[in-house]
C-alpha cells in the first residue's frame, strides 16, 4: 500500500493557536505548528502538558479558543459537523484511551471507519486482512478486542487508524502503558508507516528515551507552549 | 468478513425497555378500550330507555289499558309484558323462579313515546285515572338523569385516570429511552472517532430503538386488545340472561389502538433516542 502522494502545502498548520477549557486555566497558548507532507514528528511533554488536547484539537474534536488552524490546506473555521466529519476522515487518530466495539471481531472494528463511509465489505475486505496482517494481527482476525494483548489492541487502534488510508496519523501515548522496548517498537512501527505508506505521522510520548532516532522532528510543549527542539 | 450489526445485540436494558413499553401500552390500550366499550353501551343504554316509560297496573282491567295508553298523544307503542318475562326480569332478585311463581304478580306494560311531545306520563296517568285504574305511571327519563349524570363524572374520571396515565407513559418511555441510549455512550465515541457523521450514528440508534419500542408497544396493545375481547366474551356469557341491556362489544374503531398506541410510543422513542445521541455527540465537539 501507498497512499499518500506527495503536495506542496503543509498537511498541518497552526498559527497562534489557543485553547482554555470553561473555568479552567489555559491549556494551549499561542501554539505554532507546522507538519510537512510525509514528516516524522515526535510531540513530548509532561503528563498534562496538553499533548492529548492539541491532538483533540487537530482531529477537530475540540475547538480552538483563538488562532488558525489549515488542514490539508483548507483553513478550518466554521465547518457544519458534517464537513468536519468529512475531514476527519483524512486524518487516523490513535487515542490513549483506545475503545472499541466488543461485539464486533476485530477485522470488523479495524474496517469501522470504512464501514461508517458506506463502504461495502467486498470491496475493502482484502485490503483489511492485508493492514491486519502487517501490523502482527493476522491470527486474531475473528477475536474480539477484549481478547486481545495491550500491544495487540494498540495494534488494532493503528489499524482502525490506517485503514481509511489517511493523510495524517495521531497517537496520542501510544507507548504509555508498556515497557520500554515494547515502546521502541511501537515507534519503529509507526516508522515503518512514515515511511512505507508516506503518512504524515505526529507522535506524541511522555517519554525522553525515545528520542535517539535520526530524520524526526521533535516538539516540547510544556505548561501549554510548543518549543521545536529539533527539526527532522 | 461477516457483517454484525454496528449495535451490540439486545442487552439487559433493552430486554428492560422492551418489557417496560409493552406493560405501559398494555395499561393505556386496556384502559381505553374497556372506558369506550363501557361508556359506550351505558350511553346507548340510557338513550334507549329515555323514551320509555313503564305502567304498573294494580287492578284487574288492564286488557283495555293497553288500547287506552296507546291513544294518547304522543305514545308510539304500549306492550304489556308477559308474566314469563317478568318472572326473567325478577329472577335475579329472588334467586329463584319458583318463588315468583306463587306471588301474584302486576300488569306492567312498556310504553314507547315520542320525546318531543311532552307530559305523555303525565297524560297516560290522567286517562288511567280518569278511567278508574289504579296505576303508577314511571318515566324512564326521571332516572336515567341520575345515571347520565354518573355517567358524566364517570367519564370525566377516566378521562383524567387515562390522561395521567398516558402522561406518565410518555414520560416513562421517554425516560427509560434516554437512560436506556445513554449507557450506550461508548459506541457513540468509537463511531464518532471512525468518522461517522452524526446522521449515521444517530440513524443507527433510531433504527434499533424504535423498532423495539415499536414492537414492544404493538405487543402490550395487541394483548391489551385480546384481553378486553376475553373480558367482554366473560361478561356476555355471564349477562345473557338479562339480553335486553345494550351488549358490550368491541367497535371496529377499537381495533386502531394496537396501531395508533404503539406509533405514537415509537415516535416518542424516536424523539428521545435523537435527542439522546445529539446530546452525546455534540459532547464531543
Amino acid at each position: 500500500m501507498d497512499f499518500n502522494p506527495v503536495t506542496d502545502e503543509p498537511t498541518l498548520q497552526l498559527d497562534e493557536i489557543s485553547l482554555r477549557y470553561k473555568r479552567s486555566q489555559s491549556v494551549l497558548e499561542g501554539v505554532d505548528l507546522v507538519l510537512e507532507p510525509q514528516s516524522f514528528s515526535i510531540l513530548i511533554g509532561p503528563s498534562g502538558a496538553g499533548k492529548s488536547s492539541l491532538l483533540k484539537l487537530i482531529y477537530l474534536t475540540v475547538r480552538p479558543t483563538s488562532g488558525t488552524l489549515t488542514l490539508f490546506g483548507e483553513r478550518i473555521y466554521n465547518q457544519s459537523r458534517n464537513e468536519r466529519a468529512r475531514m476527519r476522515q483524512r486524518v487516523g487518530f490513535v487515542p490513549q484511551d483506545l475503545e472499541f466495539l466488543d461485539h464486533l471481531t476485530v477485522e470488523e472494528n479495524a474496517a469501522l471507519p470504512l464501514r461508517v463511509m458506506g463502504k461495502k465489505s467486498k470491496t475493502y475486505r482484502d485490503d483489511v486482512e492485508e493492514l491486519l496482517v502487517s501490523l502482527g494481527l493476522g491470527r486474531n482476525l475473528n477475536a474480539f478486542p477484549q481478547e486481545l494483548s495491550a500491544g495487540q489492541r494498540q495494534r488494532l487502534g493503528i489499524a482502525s487508524a490506517l485503514v481509511s488510508e489517511p493523510d495524517l496519523l495521531l497517537a496520542d501515548e501510544p507507548t504509555a502503558n508498556v515497557d520500554p522496548s515494547t515502546a521502541n517498537r511501537m515507534l519503529d512501527l509507526y516508522l515503518d508507516i512514515n515511511q512505507r505508506l508516506g503518512t504524515t505521522v505526529l507522535f506524541a510520548t511522555h517519554s525522553d528515551d525515545l528520542l535517539d532516532d535520526e530524520g524526526k522532528s521533535i516538539y516540547r510543549l510544556e505548561k501549554g507552549k510548543l518549543t521545536m527542539e529539533k527539526a527532522g | 468478513m461477516s457483517s454484525s450489526s454496528i449495535l451490540p445485540p439486545n442487552r439487559v436494558h433493552e430486554i428492560g425497555l422492551f418489557f417496560v413499553v409493552a406493560t405501559l401500552s398494555f395499561f393505556v390500550s386496556l384502559s381505553g378500550i374497556v372506558f369506550k366499550t363501557t361508556y359506550g353501551a351505558t350511553d346507548q343504554w340510557i338513550s334507549q330507555v329515555e323514551n320509555q316509560i313503564t305502567v304498573r297496573i294494580i287492578d284487574s282491567k288492564e286488557d283495555q289499558a293497553v288500547n287506552l295508553i296507546t291513544d294518547v298523544r304522543g305514545v308510539i307503542s304500549a306492550k304489556q309484558i308477559e308474566r314469563d318475562e317478568l318472572v326473567t326480569l325478577l329472577e335475579p332478585s329472588f334467586q329463584s323462579s319458583e318463588i315468583i311463581s306463587e306471588l301474584p304478580l302486576p300488569t306492567v306494560i312498556s310504553v314507547l313515546f315520542d320525546e318531543s311531545v311532552a307530559g305523555v306520563d303525565e297524560a297516560i296517568k290522567n286517562v288511567l285515572k280518569n278511567r278508574g285504574y289504579e296505576a303508577s305511571v314511571v318515566s324512564h327519563a326521571e332516572r336515567s338523569e341520575n345515571v347520565r349524570w354518573g355517567l358524566d363524572v364517570i367519564q370525566m374520571t377516566s378521562l383524567v385516570i387515562i390522561g395521567l396515565l398516558t402522561v406518565s407513559t410518555i414520560l416513562i418511555i421517554a425516560i427509560t429511552t434516554h437512560s436506556t441510549v445513554a449507557t450506550q455512550g461508548h459506541i457513540v465515541r468509537v463511531l464518532y472517532l471512525a468518522g461517522a457523521r452524526d446522521g449515521y450514528i444517530t440513524g443507527a440508534f433510531i433504527a434499533r430503538f424504535w423498532f423495539t419500542i415499536f414492537l414492544s408497544s404493538l405487543f402490550g396493545a395487541v394483548l391489551a386488545l385480546g384481553t378486553a375481547f376475553l373480558l367482554i366474551l366473560a361478561i356476555g356469557n355471564e349477562s345473557r340472561t338479562v339480553s335486553w341491556l345494550q351488549a358490550i362489544q368491541l367497535g371496529s374503531d377499537d381495533f386502531l389502538i394496537p396501531i395508533v398506541v404503539p406509533i405514537v410510543a415509537s415516535l416518542i422513542a424516536l424523539a428521545m433516542t435523537r435527542s439522546t445521541i445529539i446530546g452525546t455527540l455534540k459532547k464531543q465537539v
